[in-house]
């Protein structure tokens, strides 16, 4: 057939996958249809496990070792069956911590540590440039068969150059067309699913062909096997049990495989469908492996290249049909794995060593834009997918594309499967530490470069045969296909122990021993308890669905008519009247705003994004929460001690508005009564003038009247002048005639004064203590006492009303002081009416035999107050008792 | 003492160890009984979690007869392997379509932690 009509084909097939992942992008953009989110396209996607290895390699594979290409297979079977282990909980940490690549994950799950994502990042770009070296030989190796059988020779390893360019331009076409946030890439997952199905039905398709077109059928295709040169199975049970492990290991390790597991995962429940559809179609991919091998061996000339059994046999037979749609199958699976292993790397290469490298120069440099940002990503990424490109164009051409293809294959698996104690250790373990992850990996790293990556170059590369056989220096427990002096395993299983067995040991043992930091262990928690506190929704893609939880926790928060109206303006906008609007990333942003109005914009953003990414709250809006909840805490306090302070200032106002009614009231009263006390004199005084203008009384009649009316006149008088010294008082105008004094002196012309002998009133005294002398005004002190005994003499009770006067010492704020004790036999006066006694015009009863105006105790407060001391009523003593305390000047009290 | 202690009744007595102390299980969170249907579906998700270890040894168990025998091995081996490689699929079918069957309504059922 012709090699022209291969090409041509070729670029059709090319062609038509550009179209399909142009459709598919569309039609995602515009909304995404129910097929491109079907759990089938997911389990599809996850074939680019499958490789041009694997399509081409696992024939040779078989030819050469018999059944051992099964565990290939057999690993990922065990991991896909497990899911509910391992990938329900790596896929719900992915979406909820919005995980990018494996690189972002044990970044992440370890504080954030951008060493381990730049250590992850080159793991992966290392391990992964022999794989895509692999892929680009495969496709030339295949090219060139047909360019043999068709007689042009012409063919050589530009070949290789324009599938690496061609294949680059696809990629940087729809792998970086947009920056979602969730890194999915519709169009190419599309593309790759239907490569998927392109490179199942070729092989089957060569299969069938064996096993019923050249062999008789099942029993005769056995009898054949049982015939052949493969009918022993050269088991080597290392290599069965290691190679197990390894395949297991790298599909949840390969940047490739978790970019279609887990990134471009858009509903848990596609996992449990890929559960057993993925393991089937592993199963149907090397059901044929092993007849087409037996029946290459069988047919083909002695000396031809098994790994392409697949494409040469049906040549050989004539069918170039079979053979075209072989290609094609080779083709789809060397350009799929490239295609995703270039978007996986070059999102780990521009997040994690590109970007901080280009802010770290921005900060130096100064502000940067928004938009500046995504600019930087999308070329950041294009030229890392050209990198990647490119570096595996140079391997190719610098390992001569010689080796057989499952060594490079099983090198890159042992290379990127050193991730995967951090990553178990980190979904699994919250004691797993940033150090012990670093430690395992670097030993892991350096342990298989050292006993598998760099012997693979052969004996004219970095390693020399001498090194190989005598070890580095002549040190011989470092020869690297015998670490330790323990010679004799298997070289791969041999890397594999030493490299997986030391990366774990050391990944626990620091991890152990060192202490995380707080970032760190929150993400711990995040990650490992990550089913505690998500809920797995069904991918929260931007549907209509969505529109009304959107309403729904807007009305709960703005009111259901703002949000509503919200809504209708957005929808209005959008020219979708009466209907909820499209959730557009805009809306989501106005929403926000105006949730933010309401409960703060940290909770604002994490509700949001609750609802439209499905994503968990990052830390930092976490702790923005934190911090206007602080806010609004501490406001809330203010507000608290103000309104105690108004409570307390309004029941101190109360309290002095009761006390002003009660003055109020007793002022009436004492008007009433001072009218009185003023009117019943001056009625008497006016009478009994009024009989003298008259006359014709008898002279001691007269006599009487007149003394009648001076007495009368005098009381008149006796109240104005208390009503006169009282305001005199008050306004502080009273001048003092300090000068010393007895206090029994002082006493006894009070008493004198107030309650003479046989007044009724009997006083006990007790003149020893009352023989000190005082610096003071004595006329006022004795007012004071007057007015007290006086009090006493008219208001005591008692049948035989008694008064003790009892002089004591007492030690005050100010010193000691002098204290007189007026103590009376009588009831005393009520608890509430204590308050007011000492107010102007305060009178407890109205009996006429007071004859005061209520004034004597307020002006004795007075006179006390200019005196230095005060008086005070003392509770406790039976009767009524007043303290007259004063101030002891000490000097003045010796001198005396 | 330190802020990493456990907070409700472990107060460490004196002369209490490490050793003395049993690893703390939230026993009052956790339900001892569960209605049938819960039940059941716990044992689904060992189900789930028991596969791949039963898928594990069957792929290791070639070990212990390969080479053992006489006569060529290949054809047993192609047979015995997709058998239980198609058995598996078969299982894990099974597992996966009832564990993503929707829930009947009302029967909320979010963790997976109680026995």
């Amino acid at each position: 057939m012709s090699f022209n009509l291969l090409v041509g084909v070729s670029l059709l097939y090319v062609g038509f996958l550009f179209l399909v992942a142009f459709l598919a992008e569309r039609r995602a953009q515009r909304g995404m249809p129910r097929w491109l989110r079907s759990p089938m396209v997911y389990t599809l996607s996850l074939s680019v496990y499958c490789t041009a290895w694997t399509f081409y390699g696992a024939v040779g594979y078989a030819a050469r070792s018999g059944l051992e290409y099964l565990t290939i297979y057999l690993g990922p079977t065990l991991v896909l069956t497990g899911w509910w282990l391992v990938l329900r909980k790596l896929v719900r940490v992915g979406r909820t911590q919005r995980i990018t690549s494996i690189a972002d994950l044990i970044s992440n799950r370890y504080g954030k540590s951008n060493a381990l994502g730049v250590l992850v990042t080159l793991l992966a770009v290392i391990g992964t440039t022999p794989y895509i070296a692999l892929q680009l030989q495969s496709v030339t190796l295949s090219l060139e068969v047909f360019a043999q059988s068709s007689g042009d020779v012409e063919l050589s390893a530009r070949n290789a150059l324009w599938v690496a360019g061609g294949l680059a331009l696809f990629t940087i076409l729809f792998g970086t067309r947009n920056l979602d946030a969730n890194e999915r890439h519709h169009g190419v997952v599309t593309a790759i699913a239907v490569e998927a199905v392109v490179k199942l039905v070729a092989l089957l398709a060569v299969g069938i062909f064996v096993v019923w077109g050249l062999a008789g059928g099942v029993g005769d295709m056995l009898a054949r096997i049982d015939a052949s040169s493969m009918a022993d199975w050269p088991l080597v049970p290392s290599r069965w049990a290691g190679l197990t492990f390894l395949s297991a290991a790298a599909i949840l390790c390969l940047p490739r495989m978790f970019q279609v597991l887990v990134v471009e995962n858009s509903d848990e429940a596609h996992l449990a469908t890929a559960s057993w559809a993925f393991p089937l179609y592993l199963l149907l991919m090397s059901l044929f492996v092993v007849p087409i091998a037996v029946m290459g061996l069988e047919r083909l000339p002695a000396g031809s290249n098994p790994d392409l059994f697949v494409l040469t046999l049906p040549l050989s037979e004539g069918r170039g049909g079979l053979a075209m749609l072989a290609f094609l199958g080779g083709l789809s699976s060397a350009t799929s794995m490239v295609i995703v292993a270039a978007i996986a790397l070059s999102t780990m290469v521009s997040n994690h060593i590109v970007m901080p490298l280009w802010l770290r120069r921005q900060q130096v440099g100064g502000a940067m834009m928004a938009g500046d940002v995504r600019a930087v990503v999308l070329t950041a990424r294009r030229i890392s997918i050209a990198g990647v490109l490119l570096l595996g164009y140079l391997y190719y051409r610098l390992s001569g594309g010689s080796e057989a293809l499952a060594a490079i294959g099983l090198i890159s698996f042992a290379g990127v499967a050193q991730a995967l104690p951090a990553l178990l250790g980190g979904l699994f373990w919250r004691g797993a530490t940033r150090k012990g992850a670093m430690a395992g990996l670097v030993i892991g790293f350096v342990l298989w470069a050292w006993t598998l990556f760099l012997p693979s170059f052969g004996p004219g590369g970095p390693i020399g045969a001498t090194v190989l056989a005598e070890g580095p220096l002549g040190l011989e427990w470092l020869r690297p296909r015998a670490l330790f002096g323990i010679g004799g395993m298997d070289p791969l299983v041999h890397s594999l122990f030493w490299s997986i067995g030391l990366n774990t040991l050391a990944f626990l043992g620091v991890s152990l021993a060192t202490f995380p930091g707080p970032l760190e262990r929150l993400q711990s928690a995040q990650v490992v308890n990550v089913f505690a506190h998500t809920v797995g929704a069904r991918g929260w893609a931007r549907g209509s669905a969505e529109a009304e939880d959107l309403l729904m926790m807007a009305q709960r928060i703005l009111g259901a008519q703002e949000a509503q109206a919200l809504f209708r303006r957005e929808a209005e906008d959008q020219g979708r009247q009466g209907q909820l609007p499209v959730i557009t990333a805009d809306f989501l942003g106005r929403v926000e705003r105006e949730l933010a109005g309401s409960v703060g914009a940290a909770t604002a953003h994490a509700m949001v994004g609750q609802l439209a990414g499905g994503s968990s709250v990052l830390v930092e809006d976490l702790m923005r929460v934190a911090d206007e909840a602080q806010q609004i805490l501490e406001y809330s306090s203010q507000l608290e001690q103000k309104s105690d302070e108004l409570a307390r200032t309004a029941g101190q106002l109360r309290d002095a508005n009761e006390k002003l009614t009660q003055l109020s009231i007793q002022k009436d009263a004492f008007l009433s009564q001072i009218s009185h006390e003023l009117r019943t004199p001056m009625t008497s005084i006016r009478s009994f003038s009024e009989l003298l203008r008259d006359g014709g009384l008898p002279p001691e009649d007269q006599a009487r009247f007149a003394g009648i009316i001076h007495d009368e006149a005098q009381r008149l008088t006796r109240l104005l002048n208390d009503l006169l010294d009282l305001g005199v008082m008050e306004n502080a105008q009273v001048s003092l005639n300090l000068g010393p004094a007895r206090l029994g002196d002082l006493i006894d012309r009070a008493v004198a004064s107030a309650a003479p002998a046989g007044a009724g009133l009997k006083i006990h005294r007790t003149p020893a203590r009352e023989a000190r002398e005082l610096v003071t005004d004595g006329d006022r002190l004795v007012q004071v006492f007057i007015n007290l005994i006086a009090n006493a003499a008219k208001y005591c009770d008692a049948p035989a009303p008694e008064l003790r006067i009892e002089v004591g010492e007492e030690a005050g704020p100010e010193g000691h002081e002098l204290t007189v004790d007026f103590i009376d036999n009588g009831s005393g006066i009520a608890e509430r009416s204590r308050e007011i006694i000492f107010e102007k015009f305060a009178r407890l009863t109205d009996t006429s035999a007071a004859g005061g105006a209520g004034l004597g105790l307020a002006i004795c407060r007075e006179i006390m107050a200019r005196l230095g001391g005060e008086v005070s009523y003392l509770p406790g003593h039976g009767g009524a008792a007043f303290r007259a305390r004063l101030p002891l000047a000490r000097r003045a009290g010796q001198a005396a | 003492m330190s802020a990493g202690e456990p907070p409700r009744g472990a107060q460490a007595a004196p002369g209490q160890r490490l050793i003395d102390i049993a690893d703390s299980v939230d026993a009052e969170d956790i339900p001892l009984f569960l209605a049938r249907q819960t039940y059941r579906r716990r044992r689904l998700m060992d189900a789930a979690r028991l596969l791949p270890v039963v898928g594990l040894c069957l792929v290791l168990f070639p070990l212990l007869w390969i080479g053992q025998g006489e006569g060529p091995q290949t054809r047993g081996g192609v047979i015995y392997l997709f058998g239980i490689w198609a058995l598996l699929i078969a299982v894990a079918g099974l597992v996966a379509a009832r564990l993503s069957a929707p829930l009947p309504p009302g029967t909320g059922d979010e963790r997976d932690d109680v026995v």
